[in-house]
């Protein structure tokens, strides 16, 4: 459906977009996540047709709509389009906001679409209100439903949760999923904040400084981040460095780990090796103890912090009964069926 | 969209240029005359008018924004009101009421016995005479300008001068003055415009200055170039004055403290005190709109039916002609500039854009100067060709007509629809076009089914204020009218300088009245605006 070619986009002399390439492939939900000021809201804007690329190509749906020479206009891409504002119309009520797209529609077929949209949100009795009037979550959902209207080949996304509260960011994306398996839609959706990502996504991008350093699933990201930034930036977890002994093996001072490590590690090469909290197991009849530093409830679990002899923290994940106070030793064993290495000389 | 822009620059580009090729023998023999008058006149008027503006416009300003007295609340808008008042108007209503048979001498004389010489009486029709006419009715710019600065500084600012121990004064001086000094120097540039601008009330009192001097070099002496060239000197000014206020204006993002708004928790006066503080602020009023309009009543009572018989509905009807052809004119033209650099705000079109709104700085005088020689220019060749190839003679079908004139309304005024119509863009998300847009409208439906409809009151706002601008424009339209064709304000000036002060009433009373509308619509926006109601909106 949606097919990146090699995008740059620059901003004057500030490059926005480097060489990004991404498929999307039809009924799927993508997520491009990142710190901000990444290049993700640039990539959505390029494809939706507010930026035009200073090389690469994208497509959609089989058609060239963007190149270095040519660019269709927004108005003709058919690509839907939920900022972060929401943009709704002041001036016009739910109803017609919804509408807005379907001008050349004729008016039975556009005020059942409409009907439809108003059921699928939820927000039917709401037709002849006017957008002040409505909640956060209630503007959001004519905002969605907006963009869906005109059955867009593509719809896309922008931050769309960080306006609401915590209770809405809960309860939204699920919702949102539903509704998009339902209409089958392709949609696009940016954010900083991977709860959001995990929660809808089936396909998630890292960005960093304009450009794509991973895609892929939510668990592929999380256990096998490919460079530094997305084993920082996707879920929790420290590095420790350690000794290469063979393609296996990785001395370190939580003893010897074992699991496959990507070929660029050759025995005797200096390592940092990820942990996750889960990889870090509570164990008081391990040989290595450590001091907790910090501990966090997390109702099924623990989150403690802890320092290793040599004064290195790593974080531990254990069930909720094992309630230890600050500053006790306890014991820790690292369990981990692969590993995720970066030489440290990268 | 650029094409635009450079035909609205023509006539200060013109202006320019004939400064620099123009007839060097007239120029010398001015610059040895009567320049230094024009110029030790238009500084001394300035100062003279800077200073009064300054004082009554912070005055008014604090006290009413920091100081509880009675009648408070009504005073915030009724010192606008001398806003409405063209100063040429009050300057021949002074003359009348302070002149040897006036009212105010006659009085005197009375009262004491005196007879004529017996007494010393200021002159009104003199230099400071003109300063303080012009005091009068400009006063309002720096009065809203630094009344808004006031009310945006934050509450802590002040309160922590007063927790400091900081009398009102104090306060006054030390915190609320130096913050809200890049408003205040805007509004004051906004006054000096003006006064460099003034044709009517220095004209009428006999005070040589550069718009005078303007008039008299081009048609006492016949010397176009010479005019164009005391222009170009006036027009320097001019520029002076934008940069000082757009240098004040970046300055004041470094003066914006924290923005929280709270009410301002007002002075409260003792009851002398605020009557005293009543007094301070009701007499600019009185005597820049009470008194004036008073006096225009009661002479047009005793000369409207005769003003009525001679044509009067008709100079009506020009200046509502006028009026609405410019206002509606500007409106399009700033929707296409104002709308277009949104689309597409290169560089090359922001510079049009902004060009294009210089004009209201550039006095009338010099904007007439300006439109006049080009159109000439191109009368005269489309005349001689008409005669070679056609055999008939065109006449002059540009700068005879009401083409010119309206063009040059449009070029002073186009800067006051643009700025009310980019202002009312920039209060709409730029998300919202690229919702319209991505829901599959071109720019052109998106403007008329997003933005117009969004920002109607900034839209009529815009054509108000051209509107009544036009109404109270006097030396552009002096020059640039076709023959025989007047309007209200031509007619009072012209009945004024005939000394026949009761019968250019009405029609001063009429652009006076007109003038009220934009006046009510500001004082509408800024009760809306009071403090802690609905500032956060």
């Amino acid at each position: 459906m949606l097919d990146l070619k090699n995008v740059s986009v620059s901003y004057g002399d500030y490059p926005a977009l480097i060489d990004v390439s991404l498929t999307l492939q039809a009924g799927l939900i993508g997520c491009l996540i990142g710190p901000s000021g990444c290049g993700k809201s640039t990539l959505l804007r390029t494809i939706a047709g507010f930026e035009r690329p200073v090389n690469g190509e994208v497509w959609l749906d089989g058609r060239r709509v963007s190149s270095v020479a040519h660019c269709v206009p927004p108005e003709q891409r058919r690509v839907g389009m939920v900022f972060q504002d929401l943009a709704l119309f002041p001036h016009l009520s739910v109803a017609e906001n919804i509408g807005f797209g379907l001008q050349d529609w004729r008016r039975g077929d556009r005020d059942r679409r409409v009907a439809e949209l108003l059921d699928l949100v939820g927000l039917r009795d709401l037709a002849r209100s006017f957008p002040h009037a409505l909640s956060g979550g209630q503007q959001q959902r004519v905002a969605i439903a907006r963009a869906m209207a005109p059955r867009p080949k593509l719809l896309m996304l922008d931050e769309p949760f960080s306006s609401l509260d915590p209770e809405l960011r809960e309860q939204l994306p699920r919702e949102l999923r539903r509704i998009f398996r339902e209409d089958g839609i392709t949609a696009l959706l940016v954010t900083h904040d991977q709860t959001e990502a995990f929660a809808m996504a089936d396909q998630i991008g890292v960005m960093r400084d304009g450009r794509i350093e991973q895609s892929g699933s939510a668990y592929r990201l999380y256990h096998r981040p490919e460079t530094r930034f997305v084993a920082d930036f996707i879920g929790e977890g420290v590095m420790i460095p350690g000794t290469v002994l063979d393609d296996r093996r990785v001395e370190t001072e939580l003893g010897i780990l074992e699991g496959w490590l990507p070929e660029v590690c050759r025995p005797g090469m200096l390592v940092d090796i990820l942990l996750r909290p889960d990889d870090v197991i509570h164990d008081d009849d391990s040989p290595f103890k450590a001091r907790i530093v910090d501990r966090a409830f997390r109702g099924a679990h623990f989150l403690y912090t802890v320092a290793l002899d040599s004064g290195r923290r790593v974080l531990c994940l254990a069930v909720s009964h094992h309630d230890h106070k600050l500053g006790e030793d306890i014991g820790i064993r690292p369990e981990l069926d692969h590993l995720v290495a970066f030489p440290q000389s990268l | 969209m650029l094409l635009v822009a450079a035909v609205l620059g023509l006539p200060v580009v013109t202006v320019v240029v004939y400064a620099f090729y123009g007839a060097d023998g007239v120029w010398s023999h001015l610059a040895g005359t009567v320049l230094p008058t024009y110029v030790y006149n238009s500084l001394l008027l300035s100062l003279g008018v800077g200073a009064g503006t300054l004082v009554i416009g912070t005055g008014t300003a604090w006290l009413t924004v920091m100081c509880d007295f009675p009648g408070r609340r009504l005073m915030t808008w009724l010192l606008l009101l001398p806003l409405s008042m063209p100063a040429y108007i009050i300057a021949y209503t002074y003359t009348g009421m302070l002149d040897f048979a006036g009212p105010v001498q006659s009085t005197l004389r009375a009262w004491f016995g005196w007879g004529y010489g017996d007494y010393f009486f200021p002159e009104i029709r003199s230099l400071p005479g003109a300063a303080v006419m012009l005091t009068l009715v400009l006063y309002p710019y720096v009065y809203l300008l630094s009344r808004a600065a006031f009310l945006e500084q934050s509450v802590c600012a002040l309160d922590v001068g007063r927790t400091m121990g900081l009398s009102p004064w104090q306060v006054f001086r030390r915190i609320a003055l130096p913050l809200a000094r890049p408003a205040i120097v805007t509004g004051l540039s906004l006054v000096l415009m003006e006064t460099l601008a003034d044709y009517g009330t220095v004209k009428y009192f006999g005070v040589s200055t550069f718009t005078t001097g303007i008039f008299r070099t081009w048609f006492g002496m016949g010397e176009p170039a010479a005019a164009a060239q005391l222009a170009a000197v006036l027009l320097g000014a001019v520029v002076l004055l934008i940069l000082l206020e757009r240098w004040s204006r970046r300055q004041r993002q470094y003066h914006h403290t924290s923005g929280r708004y709270q009410p301002l928790s007002a002075y409260r006066l003792s009851l002398g005190r605020g009557y005293l503080a009543l007094l301070a602020c009701v007499s600019p009023v009185v005597l820049g709109f009470a008194l004036p309009a008073l006096q225009l009543l009661s002479w047009s009572a005793d000369t409207m039916a005769e003003q009525l018989g001679r044509g009067f509905p008709q100079l009506v009807f020009h200046s509502l002609l006028l009026a609405a052809l410019t206002s509606i004119l500007a409106l399009g033209l700033a929707l296409l500039l104002a709308y277009g650099r949104r689309l597409r705000g290169t560089t090359a079109v922001r510079a049009a854009v902004g060009t294009a709104g210089l004009g209201y700085a550039i006095p009338g005088t010099v904007i007439a100067v300006g439109v006049i020689l080009p159109f000439a220019w191109l009368d005269n060749t489309i005349d001689a060709w008409a005669r070679a190839h056609l055999g008939v003679s065109t006449g002059l079908i540009l700068s005879g007509t009401l083409v010119a004139l309206v063009f040059a309304y449009l070029v002073r005024f186009l800067a006051v629809s643009l700025q009310t119509v980019e202002s009312g863009l920039a209060k709409i998300a730029i998300s919202l076009d690229e919702t319209a847009r991505s829901l599959g409208a071109n720019p052109t439906r998106t403007l008329r089914t997003v933005h117009m409809p969004i920002m109607r009151g900034s839209l009529l706002t815009a054509v108000l204020l051209v509107f009544v601008d036009v109404m109270k424009e006097l030396p552009a339209t002096l020059i640039l009218r076709p023959f025989d064709f007047n309007t209200l304000a031509v007619r009072a000036f012209e009945l004024a300088s005939d000394e026949q002060l009761a019968a250019a009433a009405p029609s001063a009373l009429a652009i006076a009245i007109a003038g009220l509308a934009p006046v009510i619509l500001l004082s509408r926006s800024i009760a809306r605006s009071r403090p802690g109601q609905g500032a956060n909106a």
